[in-house]
Parts: structure tokens; sequence; C-alpha cells
């Protein structure tokens, strides 16, 4: 018996009912764990589809109940139904319903693709055909923690010191820097620890009645050279720092940039745009400020600390022991702090989002909430949520208050016991143990202040670094991404690009669970132009989508003049496209770079020639400076209608073969939507045109319509063919009849 | 436009001068009826139909041969205004009061309910963790123990002001705990350290 596809393997039991169940020898293809049980309840359940039945089997220990059992034959229809809270697979047998399986929506992609298996069994010669494709892992396998998404790295198993390798490999190129940078942080903690010793020598052998006076003004000149000395270092190395961290970020980011470039579309709807800034801008500024407090602050911290270590414990061991002791209780103490006040601070920030949220709704309707009256409501709820924040904000504010001195006072405590030892080790009370210097003693609290001073900034410091590694993984993450290839040497070029586009049995999906296109096939001639008309959400966009390659089919293929676009160089195929989006996008810069954005090198001719036909030189010329008016971000005020003529003269001089034209005339009046038929209708001539518009009227240039439902080609023709059809078409035009007839009356 | 205004306004246009007739003569485009309305309790029929579909009948009307019901405010009334809609989730209309559907048909409509939502109840939190963004939860449930994640406090927790608290896993599966404040005192200390 051989198991074809199966995510998790069943319990030998739940195996061995179904087994009883089927005939000798009878395969099971398929073995699928669920997690709700069809009396509602949470149970494991074990859906088994054999090549003649479907079983499903409750495991109840060593004894597995079989709660539904039907040959394949009798099974008309299976559905993934999607109901609230979770999923159904719901089995239409000899003419009656029910749930076979229940589960929670983790198990939708797979329920899915088990339904659209078993109705394309007679594909297959009746016997499902299960090809289960892996789902991204949620889930760390190793340590079973949420990974940030679907096949993410683990924030917690990430291997540390392989990123901080990959950060140090930035690093390589400037290596003179870093090396004299790390000369000078040794160099400024050997020489910050000499003071101290000093200030020994000048206690008991200048300070004292049998001292030599004449050694004061060296000592003295010494000291202060020695703190010139190590402020000059450390100037020097905190400026190299800076210099090396901001330019390795310059780097990565570069790096990361490129790659967001060349990411794939599949890959940019997962991630956000939100999210992509957030490494651009957050995750590249935390490495950062790791980078240049590490190199500038830690780094010879540390050195230095380790340092007076050695010195104190070489000065004297028993005094040093009592320096020592109250360290681990500090340390303890602050991550005990740092865990509680992390929690507080993040409710204060939950807190003050949830008040800036009342208030920008507020403000930002300011109108509705006065036109309704509603001040005292919307004050009374900011409000409450203000006092919320108020709260909090003392809860961690107290807490600060009253820890942190505590925390001090903890540390201090060490102060006390080396005042209070060394003290009677200077006035000789410990008989086991020489008399020392009051310099010596001097000299100890000395480099205790030191040693102390950064401890608890140390502390809080790993936190630091634990955040700026997992944002340097994030933004490895992003570079090591999928991207698309554009210059694959195997793919075909097309010097010549006649325009023929053809669609042979296409599938595709945004999600796996969720099937857009349903088999779609169309031929379409070079210079032909296509109006794609459908319900909203039916594919026509998604079918423009697949043309320019900017997600694979699932199945099926697309051929552009023959070939099979997955077989062409996407920045030849794009260079050969063009489209005129339903919300025209400006780049900042003026509206001659705009017409040129896809043809640098083009002349002033060709811009003007194509404003013409785009009917956009009048409005072009009536701004104060023509072509170098400034548009996109903040700059420039073009009406819906203006950027988009701007749009089409882009798309005019970019003289594409094959032509989208997504809702290009939707945002506009129907005066201006004149105008730009007119451009469109110029713009449109002789190139393969896919053109999308809700108002069919928009259309009624095209060679033909295709009308698209259910994720399928319904119906082809002309215009009189579909009316003469009465089909979808048909009713489509209908409601827009009655609905165009309305709006003229209100109008 | 009730009758009565329709009336007035054709008998408005008969004694108007030409140049107002030409105004008033303008066809009085209604706008078209809604599809769906509300039904009357009384005059609706549901029952199982034995091949697991739902069939509803307004009496002296129409017959739908397989329907799903479902609330109209799940979560404020949910024993009132419950809409019939069709499987592809087209509205066939609201019965305000499913309190006055007689005894088969009330049965009928729980039971499609039941159906359609999975909303467990929390009655109690066993274990709450927060890392690296996500929320772990174990918790009892009406519907037996469950363990989920939430991603992250403000994405799958939400609050509201009479102690309702919903929560939504990373698989937009969704939990209820009806009043947080009746919860026993350790869940509600778990709790609180993402309210």
């Amino acid at each position: 018996m051989c198991a074809t596809a199966s995510r998790k393997v069943p319990p030998d039991a739940v195996r061995a009912t179904v087994e009883e169940k089927c005939a000798p020898g009878e395969p099971i293809l398929l073995w699928q764990k669920t997690d709700i049980g069809t009396d509602g309840t949470f149970r494991e359940q074990w859906l088994a589809i054999t090549s003649a039945h479907l079983v499903v089997v409750e495991p109840d220990g060593e004894a597995p109940r079989v709660a539904v059992s039907m040959p394949l034959g009798s099974i008309r229809k299976v559905d993934a139904v999607s109901r609230i809270g979770y999923i159904a697979l719901e089995v239409d047998s000899d003419g009656r319903r029910q749930d076979v399986v229940r589960a929670t929506n983790s198990r939708a992609g797979a329920l899915h693709q088990i339904a659209r298996a078993m109705n394309e069994r007679d594909k297959h010669g009746g016997s499902p055909e299960f090809t289960l494709e892996e789902e991204e892992e949620q889930f760390c396998p190793k340590c079973g923690r949420l990974l940030p998404e679907k096949g993410s790295f683990c924030p917690s198993c990430l291997k540390r010191t392989t990123v901080l390798v990959r950060v140090w490999r930035y690093m390589r190129p400037h290596w003179p820097k870093a090396l004299v940078m790390t000369m000078l942080t040794s160099l400024a903690a050997v020489v910050a620890i000499a003071p101290p010793y000093l200030t020994k020598v000048l206690v008991d052998d200048v300070l004292t009645t049998q001292g030599r006076p004449a050694l004061l003004l060296p000592l003295v000149l010494a000291l202060a050279g020695l703190q010139a000395v190590t402020t000059v270092f450390r100037i020097i190395q905190a400026r190299i720092a800076a210099w090396l961290g901001s330019r390795i970020m310059h780097d990565v980011r570069f790096d990361l940039y490129q790659s967001i470039q060349a990411l794939t579309f599949r890959r940019f709807d997962r991630t956000q745009v939100g999210t992509l800034m957030s490494r651009l801008l957050n995750d590249t500024d935390r490495l950062n400020y790791m980078l240049i407090d590490l190199g500038g602050w830690l780094a010879p911290t540390v050195v230095q600390m380790l340092g007076i270590l050695i010195v104190l414990l070489t000065m004297d061991w028993f005094l040093a022991v009592f320096m020592l002791l109250p360290v681990p209780f500090f340390i303890m103490g602050m991550t005990w702090f740092h865990t509680m006040i992390h929690r507080i601070f993040h409710r204060h920030w939950l807190r003050r989002d949830n008040m800036s949220d009342v208030a920008s709704d507020s403000l930002t309707g300011l109108r509705v909430v006065k036109a309704f009256a509603q001040e005292p409501r919307e004050i009374s709820k900011f409000s409450e949520r203000s006092y919320s924040v108020f709260r909090v904000a003392t809860q961690q504010e107290q807490a600060f208050a009253t820890y942190f001195p505590l925390l001090e006072l903890l540390i201090m405590s060490g102060t006390f016991l080396v005042w209070y030892f060394g003290g009677r080790l200077v006035l000789g009370e410990v008989p086991w143990h020489g008399r020392i210097t009051l310099g010596t003693l001097m000299a100890f609290l000395g480099y205790m202040g030191m040693f102390y001073g950064p401890l608890h900034w140390i502390t809080m410091f790993s936190n630091h670094i634990n955040q700026a590694i997992t944002s340097a993984q994030r933004l490895f993450e992003i570079i090591d991404a999928e991207q698309e290839v554009y210059d694959d040497p195997k793919a075909a070029k097309l010097p010549d690009l006649q325009g023929r586009v053809e669609f042979r049995g296409v599938r595709f999906g945004y999600r796996k669970d969720k099937e857009v296109l349903k088999d779609v096939s169309l031929s379409v001639e070079p210079g032909e132009m296509i109006g794609l008309v459908g319900r909203s959400g039916v594919g026509k966009t998604t079918m423009t989508n697949l043309i320019c390659r900017f997600y694979d089919v699932d199945e099926g293929a697309i051929l552009v003049d023959g070939v099979d676009l997955r077989k062409i160089s996407i920045a030849q195929l794009r260079k050969r496209i063009g489209i005129v989006p339903q919300e025209s996008f400006l780049f900042s810069g003026t509206i001659a770079e705009n017409i040129s954005y896809a043809s640098p090198d083009t002349t002033p001719e060709d811009i003007i020639r194509a404003s013409i036909a785009a009917n956009a030189l009048g409005f072009i010329l009536r701004q104060p400076d023509g072509y170098d008016t400034r548009v996109g971000g903040s700059a420039g005020r073009l009406s819906a209608g203006e950027k988009q003529r701007i749009a089409i003269a882009r798309a005019i001089l970019h003289n594409p073969r094959i032509l989208i034209l997504d809702e290009a005339t939707s945002s506009v009046d129907t005066e201006t939507e004149d105008q730009i038929q007119t451009a469109l209708r110029r713009l449109v001539k002789g190139r393969t045109t896919f053109a999308i518009a809700h108002r069919l009227s928009t259309l009624k240039y095209s060679n033909r319509l295709v009308v698209l439902d259910d994720g399928k080609v319904a119906e082809m023709g002309t215009h009189d063919e579909l009316i003469e059809k009465n089909g979808v078409y048909k009713r489509l035009v209908d409601m827009q009849s009655k609905l165009s007839a309305v709006t003229a009356l209100d109008g | 436009m009730t009758e009565q205004t329709q009336a007035e306004a054709s008998t408005g246009a008969a004694s108007a001068t030409d140049g107002e007739r030409k105004l008033e003569a303008r066809p009085i485009q209604q706008p078209p009826e809604p599809d769906y309305d509300f039904l009357d309790a009384a005059r609706l029929r549901l029952f199982w139909d034995g091949t697991g579909r739902l069939r509803a009948t307004v009496e002296g009307d129409r017959s739908f041969l397989d329907v799903n019901v479902v609330r109209c405010f799940p979560q404020s009334i949910p024993d009132r205004f419950w809409a019939l809609t069709d499987r592809s989730g087209r509205v066939i209309g609201v019965v305000t009061d499913p309190m006055n559907l007689d005894e088969t048909s009330r049965t009928a409509a729980i039971a499609a309910l039941a159906r359609h939502y999975f909303l467990p109840v929390i009655t109690a939190i066993r274990s709450l963790k927060e890392e690296f963004g996500a929320v772990y939860f174990e918790v009892e449930t009406d519907r037996g123990p469950r363990a989920f994640v939430a991603k992250g406090v403000r994405e799958g927790i939400q609050e509201s002001e009479d102690g309702e608290v919903a929560l939504a896993d990373i698989n937009e599966s969704r939990y209820v705990i009806p009043d947080w404040r009746l919860l026993d005192a350790k869940s509600q200390k778990l709790l609180n350290r993402i309210l």
C-alpha cells in the first residue's frame, strides 16, 4: 500500500482502521489531518482518500472510530466551503450534501486543493491525483515559535555569529580603517587605566610628610597628558567608527534597494510596502546604531573593563572580591527590571497608539464630527484613552523612579564594603593580610568607579545587539529573496515582436486556495484590440498582469509570437509592453521627464509629438513652466485627466507592441473622457491592445470583446454579436443602460 | 415616492404652463426596488429537505431551495436580525425577530447558524507568552482546550469598552472572551499583560 500525498503521518491505529474499510491492496492516495470534529469541538480527525473510498477516522486511543466512509463513485461534487471561523469539506454524495471534515483556517489551502483534485478525477480515469504542494512553514521547525512571515527565519534560533560574520563582510573592503580603529581602541583602553595608578603615587609618595613635593607638577602634567591622549584617541576612533558604520549602512541600503526593485510580485504581495520601507529605514538605522555604538563605545568599554579587572585583581584580590560581590545580583536585577519595564513600555506604546488613533480619526473627520454635533462624544472618547495613557505612563515613570535608585544602592554596596575592608587594611587591622597604603585604596576606589559606571549600560546593550542582529537578518532576508530574472542568458530575445498573444489553458490564483483564472484560452492577432469585460474581481486585471509577467501562470502557458513568456527575457518583454493604468502615477520631476520616463534619450520634438497625439499639449502649455513644470510627489496640481494624458503620451513615446489600458478613463469626467478616448484611439492604432473598462461604451472600438465570468471566457465576439447572443454581456449592458439613465436624470 | 406624491406630481404636470410642462414632463425615474427586504417571520417556513440543504418558503410568494442563515449583528444583537442568503452569498431577506418563527423553522435556523459560525468562547487562559511580537495562547474554550498564536497585540487582539475581547489567530480563526473581568484571577493577570 502506498501513500502518495500526505502532510503528516497518521497513527498506526488510524491507518489500520482505514485499511479495514478498503479492499486489500487498495492504495491510499491521501492523508490529511484536520482539527475540528463535525460536532464542532476541537479534535483531531484524519481524512483518507483511497483509489475507491473516502474515509474519515477519529483517533480515540487504540480504538479509532470511523466517522465517514463512502465510495468515491457516489461522490458528485466536493467543495471547500469557507464559513465564519473555519473551513469545511462539503461532499455531495448521491444528491445528499454533508460536511465530511472541518478544520481551522490553517488547513484552508490543503482542503481547497483536495476539493479541486476530487472534482477533476474524471480527467485521471476516475482516481483523484493529489499533488499537494508543501505550504511554507508558519512555525519554526526547531523551536515551534511563529515565524515573522511564512517561510522566513526564526528570530530566536537565528545564528547570531553567522549574521555578524555577514555584517563583517561588508567591513572587509574598509579593513585599513577598521584596523586603525581597533588599535586606537586598545591603546585608549590601556592609557585610560593609568590615571588612577598615578593618583596612588601622588597620594603615597607626594602628598605625605615624607613625600617628594618635586614630583607634584610632573605627576599632574602626566595625568593631564594621559587624559589628553585618551581624548584624542577616543575622538579619532569614534570618528572612524561613525564613518565605517555609515559607510556599511550605505552599502547595505544599496544592496537592499537593488533587491527590492528586483523582487517578484508574489513576494511584493506578501511583504507590504510599509514593511519594506520599515526595513529600508528602521532596520538599517538599528544596524547602524549597533555598528557605531559597538565600534565607538561598547568595544573600548569592554576592553577597558577587562583591563581594570586585571589591574584590581593584581592590586589586591581580597578587595577585588568585595568589589565583585554585588555584580551578579546587579546584573540579575537589571535583567529583571528590563523585562518588566519592556512590558510596561509596550503597553504604553499600545495605549498611546490607541489614543492617537482616536485623535487622528476625529481630527481628520472634523467636518463630519461638527456636522453631526458629535464633539462631546469625541471628547469623551479621547479623554478615556488619554486617562489610560496617564495610568500606564505613571506606572512606567514610577517603576523607573523606584527601581533605578534601588539598583544603584545595590551596586554601591560594593563601594561601602571596599571602604570598610579597605579602611581596615590601611589601618592594619586584618592580621592575615598585609597593610596597604591609602594611595592604593584611593586608586582602587577610582578603578571601581570606572568599572561600575558602564555596567548597567552593558546589561542593556545585549538587548540592543539582539535587536540589531534581528534587523540585520531581516535586511539580508530581502537581499536574498527570490528575484525576477531579468537577463536570463537562455531567454529568447524578441527584437521584432509582432504582438501575437495566446492564452493556452491558463490557470492562476494569487493564493493557492483561491483560483482567479480557471482554464482561460484566447488567441489575439497582432494589432487587434481586445476589450476585457466582466464583473469586478473576475480576473481582467489578472490577465494583464500575467501578460506583463508580473506573475507566472500556475498551469497552462501564455505565448507571445508563439514563444512561452517564461522563455523570454523579462526586460525585453516589458520594453515592448506599455500600460496606461486607472490612476496615472507621476514621478517627482518635470512633465518632460515624466513623458520620456521609459525612453530617456528621446528628443524634445518626439516629446511634443507624443503630447499632441495624447491631447496633452494644450494644458501643458497653460502651465507657466510648460514641459518644465514640476509634478509628482508634493509638486504640481494636475487633474486626474491631465495626469492620464501624460501617461498616454508616455505610452505613445514608449512605442509598445502590446498595450494595456486598465480602466484608463474611469477617473475622469465625460468631456475629458472624450479627449482621452481620441488620444487612446491614436495610441492603440497598430498595436495589440487589451483594454479594461467598466463603462462598456468605452470599448466600442474594440475588434473583439472577451467576457469573463467565474474565471473563464464566457463569451467572445463583437458588441453586436454579443447583444444578439443575449447572454452575460447583454445583461451587463442592460444593467449599465438602466444605471446611466438614472445617473443622467440625477446629474 | 409614495403613491400619493406620485399622484400629486402628475396633477401638477397637467395644470402647468407649457414652459413648466416641459420640465414637469420628464419621466419620473423610480429607483429600482431592492432585491431583498425584511421577511415576515409569520409567513416564513424553514426546513431541512433531507439532502443537507436548508429550504425557505415565503408563504404565497416564493421558495428558495438552498439557503444559509447569517447573523446581521453577530456580537451585539445575536438573537435578532437573521439574514437569509443563497449559496453564493446573495441576500434573500432579513428576519427581524426570529423568535416569531414557528418551532420547526426556528430549530432549522438555529442548526444552520451553528453550522455557519465557529467562534469558540474562551473560558480560561492557561498560559500567555509574548515573544518576538507574537502572542502564544493556551486556553480552555467551550469547544475544548486549544493552543493558538496571535500575530502581535495590535493585529490580533481587540478589546471593547464593555469588556469583550476578540482574538484572531494567524490564520484568521477567531476566539472571544465575552467579558474578561469575569475570568478567573490568573487568566485576568495573564491577559492584563497585553490589554
